[in-house]
């Protein structure tokens, strides 16, 4: 009997080419739409999570002392983690995720950047070098992130270890007048640290010699609130992909920063879970760990808005627009199924009578329509995938670049077609298609056969 | 007329196809003003995020190469053309309120504390006219600068919590455009006052003190969290200059901006001055606006493709089938003499009445539904505003009207398509159609 109402659905399907035509050409369209709105917001989606997680070194998860992330700035020598409590943390974490493909620890705090006449003040980041090289060598964020990445001048901090170096963002750099990048080869040459000299600073020499000079002073106070200086030497210019922090951001090996502020602690220990583990799952399991052993921490992870606030704020404002789309999308594909189906039960009243007639039951009737409405969505889904495709690999092609609120720099236009989203979406409209078909017929399905029998449609 | 009524006796008689089409085009009526509604009050929440609560106006007039959020020497306007302004918004009788500007940066710490900020020191009563109508009150705890003396500062939301300054008050949403209830709510701080340290211009370290008299800021992450404003006279003290970064002014009449640029460009090369007048949104503090703004385009212009053609399809579709079941009744009308046009003309005017209908239905649904979510207020972070704002659809009347006229030439261009290539059958043809 099953086989029956497909094979009955297929030839309807087939008797009404025209209308049905039309009525799958706005399915097709609606599922096209839905898939190419995915496909944007995952490229987004994936850029900014890249972006924070390993450029901005937030970490798939980042564990920090109660209260410390609300206040590491202003208490910073009651807030950091010591050694041992790292120590703890790490083995912990070692423990209890075997596949963490890193685990850092950070310092966060401010300092000015001076070049002898000029001071700066910046937001500096304290990280492990070697971490940094890992980070940035990231498959994801080699796919995902590649414009910030070429944004980057210069060298890593990880390739310099005769001086402190430092990376600060192509405005800082400007703001301080320093055009010049420490390079590899300055290192084997004699005195490779430039000293700082005392200047004149008015005039275009002076600016000259600012610029030529890949030194920089350090200034700051000690978690003891002493005052502390350092010299460093710009060795990069670096992107954190966020333009807002582009006028104020710098980087410097944890080491150098933890000797400025005269601490051997860090603001947090990040752990970097493998690209699609999801994060809050992963903090409830260490939150489990670390109360399990006694010790009190906070566990965070990169889609919090505390941690995360341009990933999670610009986030949710995409879901939302996402979701009224889903929603206003989908309601159309219902109703124009609908009309479609409806029409085509007025006209198949006698047919449907005479099936009634020949020992059909309303509920083979109903399930003849839903079939119909299966099969229409099934056909249609195909055929709508593959126009998105077609429009991804167009896109794709062609070099098109777009501006993200927030970004510092332009992002290429990269359709990235999600198999789950299109599954979730193909799934919705096969839904909506099937019961729209059920729902036009159960009503005309309950009427007596006589009646049916005797319809007259014009 | 005869058309008309002719149109209207159509759909009546073929109303089961004609109600599909009528859901299909209210469906798609609906779609689009509650989209363009939502996205219009977010555009809305934003513009008056910068235009009056950052004091934005509808004009930025800075030096001619000033390009960058930060400030340098050369870069800023001197006393001199400072007069020259002040004499041209007089003189022009165009300019409802300006506010001058000075950027300010360095590093501020409290004794236990320390943290880099950014922000703006300017003229605080005139900032408050700047602010009017709707963010007098631009403080989520403390009061406005304007009623404090030049010994206070407003701490961005973010900064503040650094210093270990906050309010016990939860009023952070922003129930509706226009800012905070003007109630004084307490603030308290770890220490009360806080220490700025600039560089002036000749490399010279400078400091002052002040207490910390607001917590406010401009309502974006990222930018409160080293964001304050201060008095502009303060601030030039400590910087040791009488210049400012750049001026910003409202218009009485926003449509006279152009008529405004152009008078203000032939004045100031007249009287020899390095300044340019222009739109707050290409200033490279608005980039984030226009960011925005543009996406919520991209967004919308999908949204309406996808709608629009699904709707248009639905349409085609019932006008195809009420044309083929008609082709007797067009073969009779054209042997009793209507022309080919005419005949196109009742199926258009079908489809627009198709699409008008379709649109008073659909709009009875959007104005229902959009106040039944307005009313439940579910809160969301918007993008880059650091409240929490409601999610809101808003009604406006234009939004009605231009997607009524969209949809009805939808609903026509797919009754013309359908009805076209059946006209053009010889009429004994069409009188044969069984």
């Amino acid at each position: 009997m099953f086989w029956k109402q497909i094979a009955l659905a297929t030839k309807n399907l087939g008797r009404n080419r025209r209308r049905n035509l039309a009525t799958a050409s706005a399915v097709i369209l609606g599922y096209a739409g839905l898939v190419l709105l995915s496909g944007f917001v995952t490229r987004i989606e994936k850029f900014f999570r890249a972006t924070s997680v390993y450029i901005n070194h937030v970490g798939t998860l980042s564990v920090y002392k109660p209260d410390a992330l609300e206040k590491h700035l202003l208490q910073p020598k009651k807030y950091v983690l010591t050694p041992d409590e790292q120590k703890s943390i790490r083995s912990i974490v070692a423990r209890e995720f075997p596949e963490a493909e890193a685990v850092s620890s950070t310092l966060e705090g401010f300092t000015l950047i001076g070049n002898g006449c000029r001071t700066w003040p910046v937001r500096v980041l304290g990280i492990e070098p070697e971490t940094e090289k890992w980070a940035l060598s990231h498959p994801a964020v080699r796919s995902y992130s590649s414009e910030i990445i070429d944004a980057r001048k210069g060298t890593g901090l990880w390739q310099h270890s005769d001086t402190t170096p430092i990376a600060v963002t192509a405005k800082v750099a400007r703001n301080l007048g320093k055009t010049k990048i420490r390079s590899l080869s300055d290192q084997t040459q004699t005195g490779a640290a430039s000293q700082p000299q005392s200047q004149d600073c008015a005039g275009a020499e002076s600016e000259r010699r600012i610029a030529q000079d890949t030194n920089v002073q350090l200034a700051a106070r000690t978690f003891n609130n002493d005052f502390s200086a350092a010299d460093a030497e710009i060795v990069g210019h670096y992107s954190s992909g966020l333009e807002l922090l582009e006028e104020s951001a710098a980087v410097v090996p944890l080491a150098a920063l933890q000797k400025l502020y005269e601490t051997d602690g860090v603001t947090n220990v990040i752990i970097h879970l493998p690209w699609g583990q999801p994060p809050e799952n992963a903090a409830a399991k260490l939150r489990q760990a670390l109360v399990k052993e006694g010790l009190s921490f906070n566990v965070h992870h990169y889609r919090e808005l505390s941690v995360n606030p341009f990933y999670a704020g610009f986030m949710s404002l995409i879901y939302v627009m996402s979701v009224f789309f889903l929603t206003l999308a989908v309601s159309v594909v219902t109703l124009t199924v609908s009309d479609s189906m409806t029409m085509s039960v007025i006209e198949r009243s006698q047919e449907m009578g005479t099936l009634r007639a020949l020992g059909f039951r309303q509920k083979d009737i109903t399930r003849m329509f839903a079939i119909e409405g299966l099969l229409l969505a099934l056909l249609c889904l195909p055929a709508g995938f593959l126009i998105a495709y077609l429009t991804r690999a167009l896109v794709n092609a062609n070099d098109i670049l777009f501006e993200v609120p927030g970004v510092s720099t332009r992002l290429k236009m990269t359709l990235m077609i999600d198999p789950v989203h299109c599954l979730v979406a193909g799934s919705l409209l096969l839904f909506v298609s099937t019961l729209s078909g059920w729902l036009t017929s159960y009503r005309n399905s309950r009427l007596k056969i006589v009646s049916l029998l005797n319809t007259h449609v014009s | 007329m005869q058309t008309i009524r002719m149109g209207i006796r159509n759909i009546l008689r073929n109303w089961r196809h004609s109600t599909g089409s009528i859901l299909s085009v209210a469906i798609g009526f609906s779609a689009l003003t509650l989209f363009n509604g939502y996205i219009s009050v977010v555009g809305e929440l934003y513009e008056d995020n910068y235009r009056y609560r950052s004091m934005f106006g509808d004009v930025f007039i800075e030096k001619s190469k000033n390009d960058q959020p930060v400030d340098f020497e050369e870069s800023r306007i001197t006393p001199k053309e400072q007069k020259f302004l002040t004499e041209f918004f007089g003189l022009s009788g165009m300019v409802d309120a300006y506010v001058p500007m000075l950027i300010v940066s360095g590093m501020a710490n409290n004794g236990r504390t320390s943290s880099i900020f950014w922000g703006f020191a300017y003229d605080v009563q005139d900032g408050l006219k700047m602010r009017m109508p709707s963010w007098p009150w631009n403080v989520r705890a403390g009061k406005p600068l304007d009623t404090l003396s030049a010994e206070h500062v407003l701490l961005g939301q973010n900064i503040a919590e650094t210093f270990g300054c906050g309010t016990d008050s939860q009023e952070r949403i922003l129930t509706q455009i226009g800012g905070y209830e003007p109630r004084e709510r307490p603030i308290k701080c770890d220490r009360e006052k806080i220490q700025l340290n600039v560089t002036t211009a000749e490399g010279q370290v400078n400091a002052t003190n002040l207490r910390v008299g607001a917590l406010g800021g401009v309502g974006l992450r990222g930018i409160d969290s080293w964001y304050l404003m201060m008095d502009l006279n303060r601030a030039q003290q400590l910087y040791d200059t009488r210049d400012i970064s750049h001026i910003r002014l409202r218009l009485k009449d926003s449509a006279q901006f152009h008529n405004f640029v152009s008078s203000f460009k032939s004045a100031a090369q007249q009287a020899g001055m390095d300044l340019r007048a222009f739109d707050w949104r290409d200033h490279i503090l608005a980039r984030v606006y226009k960011r925005t703004m543009s996406l919520f385009e991209t967004f919308r212009n999908l949204v309406s493709l996808v709608i629009l053609t699904i709707s248009g399809m639905s349409v085609l579709n019932a006008m195809v089938k009420s044309v083929n079941e008609r082709r007797r009744e067009i073969g009779t009308l054209r042997s009793l003499g209507f022309f080919r046009k005419d005949i196109r003309i009742i199926f258009t005017t079908e489809g627009i009445l198709i699409g008008f209908l379709g649109s008073l239905l659909g709009s009875l649904f959007s104005v229902g539904f959009s106040l039944i979510v307005n009313q439940v207020k579910f809160i969301y972070y918007a993008g880059f505003l650091t409240d929490p704002v409601p999610f809101l659809i808003g009604l406006h009347p234009w939004l009605y009207v231009v997607s009524l006229l969209i949809l009805c030439t939808v609903a026509g261009l797919a009754a013309f398509l359908a009805s076209n290539r059946t006209v053009k059958q010889p009429i004994p043809h069409l009188l044969t159609s069984v």
